[in-house]
């Protein structure tokens, strides 16, 4: 691999970095080249949790198709609701776990409801908002939070307890916010295709990507024209949904690994998107960066492009067999609309130039 | 011992996973039988549970039941089904309780709801002032058709058509000696007169006998000075014509004929002033008749559309509140779909698509094990049952006959059957969907399957006599959760839309 040149972060905090290329892989078998097809598939791909459809969401909603439409969000209550719930139980479930415990008795027997009894349709009660907030903010549960990368839990949950009061009430339609910053696990495949002019379309692959799913992705390995492979930057605390005892980070750079160098992309144009850049600035404020990696230099840990660059450094080392003026590297925080639209914009130049040179 | 094993066997899993106890002493458990381990290529789907036990309710019904259960235990909300269905049930008493008045008719009842009540009198008020309106309008025609029947052919121009004959005899007059121009004239003068001689003719029935008399005073036609004039004129105009113009203006510059033209102001114009103000009447009826009109149309307008506002209005919130639970209903979808045939199917090919089928597999496979359980706490009814009958043997037959075990009888072997039927579900679910290397392994926590994993290993090395019914809870709950992406995807399909339609004509066909 040759020199990795960083470029500087940009204002919105963008960090494009490209790679000059050493050598010609030899062994480069590809998928087809894109220049001549109607249709480019780009690919979506990444570990549990790193936000590939989040950002297809929010691609859906660039292109006013899915969740445009208050009728689809309101088939998505449910979920919504279910998404409160799971993270309810899970952090009472981390009081007992973490023996933190919850102070106010109120709180307590809300606590019990909710691990016996509380179900969805529940939550169309108001006063529930006022209970679950009650608990959200009791000095237990918020310990409980404070230690969230000891057990799991969904990034949302902050966000889904301070809209309570609109969740729970029998006239709510989610938002597109509360769609986007919903957690669902993906399983299977699902696409969608928008035009990017020159009568061409692009079609956008969101996959699972928790390891029982990964086994589908090379379904696509063959028509591919572009990954998009996205990590989260935030879980560099965190263990993996499916194997609690496995660093999300490692599992990640695995992945990373396997994809980026496998034969069939080659000579595809290869994104990696370091997603939660929002969440990751607000947890280095608290958080030790360096405990978890040990060549990071620790006066440098709250420094947030310091830590990306460093995390960059380490994708980029995982590059063995694919051509670097090939990967370009971002940062993305996929709940924000405008700079999920921006980044995405770049993304899909960057691989529309790259099908161009070829 | 004929033990057949497929690619899940404990051999092939004992391979890859040699920490697992339970498979370890998997064919310790199975040892003494002969049993097929297979995949159940045709494993009975949902509606095609049917519980075999004549004690059993109706295997739909029943079946119906405990799938609710199992999805809201999956959701982890064992209560949702109640609700909702209590729901529906309020939902429809709140239908109820909305009626205020009910009329009985001869073809049945007639309920009406504040809003329907609403909309009619709407509809009454509407009506009522349509039919206004029509009075109106009808009143309005007749009158007009009336007054142009009795006034046809007559105009309100009989003094300037009179003025016109005079003016026109003189012009034929003093023409200077063009006989050009005297014919001219003469032949505009016949023209007037026609005009005039047609409405005065027409006052004899038009205007009152005691107008007529007022103004002719007994006078007959060629008695009157209007007559004479007309003569007179005509006199000129033929002396003219035949060149002899200075007598015939002689004629009309005499004093007599003077005479007889200001005879015209007491002879007719009073009759002709009556027509006009007769005419102007008729006129202003018109116009009270289109200001009586309007009036109803302003008054029915400042009532009927507040009330078509407010139907409006209501009708919306109406339907965005039926909408709403139509919505909330929807949500519930994933249970309706697995319990309807024709939906299962396409969700499971819609599931092939997204190449997430392991789902729907594992939820089948949940409920062929739910279905043994069931099975297994039958025959443990009825054992214990036994026991507690052999003491009053007297009442057996009876009690065996009521509850139906007449034609069925269990024994140990039966329940010892049933749990390794179960077992070998229990076991192919793991293997096969939640065993991170199996083939057909699901999106699930560690947690959750590892849980799965020690309830097996108790049952293999023996410390457990029975397989709890409760094993899949919580891998059916994640699995509900997960698949209602899936299944929300499902609903925009156009398969999903078409079958939702059909469904829908096939129900209002049927009532």
């Amino acid at each position: 691999m040759g020199n990795i040149v960083v470029s500087p972060h940009d204002k919105e905090g963008q960090h494009h970095m490209m790679a000059t290329p050493t050598s010609n892989n030899p062994n480069g078998g590809s998928a087809a080249t894109a220049k001549n097809k109607s249709e480019i598939t780009v690919l979506l791909l990444g570990a549990g949790e790193s936000g590939k459809s989040t950002l297809f969401k929010q691609v859906q909603f660039f292109h006013g198709v899915g969740i445009t439409h208050d009728q689809e969000r309101i088939e998505l209550i449910e979920i919504v609701r279910l998404n409160v719930l799971e993270n309810a139980k899970n952090l009472v479930a981390a009081t007992q776990h973490l023996n933190i415990p919850i102070e106010q008795p109120e709180n307590r027997e809300t606590a019990k409801l909710i691990i016996n009894s509380l179900n969805t349709n529940d939550l169309e009660d108001p006063s529930w908002s006022k209970r679950l907030y009650s608990l959200w903010k009791d000095a237990g549960i918020q310990k409980a939070y404070e230690n969230r990368e000891k057990f799991q839990l969904y990034d949302s949950t902050e966000y889904l307890f301070e809209n309570l009061d609109r969740i729970c009430s029998d006239k709510y339609v989610p938002t597109v916010v509360d769609v986007i910053r919903t957690r669902t696990k993906t399983i299977g495949i699902t696409d969608m295709k928008f035009d990017v002019g020159d009568g061409k379309q692009l079609r956008l692959v969101d996959v699972g990507g928790q390891r029982n799913e990964r086994r589908k992705w090379i379904h696509f390995f063959n028509t591919v024209d572009a990954v998009v492979f996205l990590t989260s930057l935030s879980e560099f605390d965190l263990n993996l949904y499916e194997d609690n005892g496995y660093w999300r980070v490692k599992e990640s750079l695995r992945v990373f690994n396997e994809v980026v160098n496998n034969a069939l992309f080659y000579k595809v144009p290869f994104v990696l998107l370091f997603n939660k850049r929002d969440l990751f600035e607000k947890k280095i404020a608290t958080k030790s960066f360096s405990k978890y990696f040990s060549g990071f230099n620790e006066a440098e840990e709250k420094n947030p492009v310091a830590c990306i660059e460093y995390m960059t450094k380490l994708f980029l080392n995982e590059i063995t067999e694919h051509p670097l003026d090939t990967v370009s590297v971002k940062t993305l925080s996929a709940i924000d609309h405008d700079n999920s639209k921006q980044v995405f914009e770049e993304v899909k130049q960057f691989i529309m130039t790259q099908q161009h040179r070829e | 011992m004929n033990i057949e094993l497929n690619d899940t066997s404990p051999a092939t899993v004992d391979k890859t996973n040699s920490s697992n106890n339970f498979l370890d002493a998997h064919n310790d458990v199975l040892s003494g039988s002969s049993l097929d381990i297979h995949h159940h290529p045709n494993s009975p789907t949902f509606a095609d549970h049917q519980p075999t036990s004549p004690s059993s309710p109706p295997s739909g019904v029943k079946y119906r039941e405990d799938f609710t259960i199992d999805i809201e235990a999956a959701k982890q909300s064992a209560s949702k089904s109640t609700t909702s269905r209590s729901k529906t049930v309020s939902s429809l008493k709140s239908r109820d309780s909305d009626i205020i008045f009910t009329i009985h008719t001869c073809v049945g009842k007639i309920q009406l709801s504040k809003l329907r009540l609403f909309s009619l009198v709407s509809l009454f008020i509407n009506l009522a002032s349509f039919v206004i309106l029509a009075g109106l309008i009808i009143a309005a025609f007749v009158l007009q058709d009336q007054y142009n029947n009795f006034w046809e052919g007559l105009d309100t121009d009989t003094t300037y058509y009179r003025q016109r004959m005079i003016s026109a005899s003189r012009m034929s007059v003093f023409s200077n000696g063009d006989k050009a121009t005297t014919k001219l004239y003469y032949d505009e003068y016949v023209v007037y007169m026609w005009k005039f001689s047609n409405n005065t003719g027409l006052f004899k029935t038009v205007v009152p006998e005691s107008v007529r008399n007022a103004a002719l005073k007994g006078k007959t036609n060629p008695e009157l000075d209007t007559t004479k004039a007309v003569y007179q004129e005509q006199g000129a105009m033929f002396l003219a014509m035949a060149g002899n113009y200075t007598t015939a203006m002689y004629l009309l510059n005499s004093a007599t004929y003077k005479t007889y033209l200001a005879g015209y102001d007491s002879e007719f114009q009073i009759m002709v002033d009556y027509v006009q103000s007769a005419k102007k009447q008729a006129q202003n009826v018109s116009v009270v008749m289109v200001t009586v009109s309007l009036a109803v149309i302003l008054f029915s307008l400042v009532l009927v559309v507040p009330v078509i506002i407010s139907s409006f209005v209501v009708s919306i919130k109406k339907d965005e509140s039926v909408n709403r639970k139509l919505n909330q209903a929807r949500t519930f979808l994933l249970i309706d779909t697995m319990q309807h045939a024709k939906m299962r199917q396409l969700f499971r090919k819609h599931c092939e698509t997204e190449l997430s089928l392991e789902n729907f597999q594992l939820l089948e496979k949940i409920t062929d094990y739910k279905m043994y359980c069931e099975r297994s706490f039958e025959i443990q009814e009825y054992l214990y049952e036994s026991s507690e009958r052999s003491d009053t043997i007297s009442d057996i037959s009876a009690e065996n006959k009521k509850k139906g075990y007449a034609k069925k009888k269990f024994n140990e072997k039966d329940l010892l059957e049933c749990e390794k039927k179960k077992y070998e579900i229990a076991f192919e679910i793991y293997s096969e969907f939640l065993d991170v290397r199996g083939e057909k392994s699901v999106n699930l926590n560690k947690q959750i399957t590892e849980k799965v994993k020690q309830h097996l290993d108790l049952f293999a090395t023996g410390q457990n006599e029975h397989l709890i019914d409760s094993l899949f809870e919580q891998v059916e709950a994640e699995t509900c959760i997960v698949m209602l992406d899936s299944h929300h995807r499902f609903k925009q399909t156009i398969e999903f839309q078409k079958q939702a339609k059909k469904d829908i004509i096939t129900s209002k066909k049927k009532h």
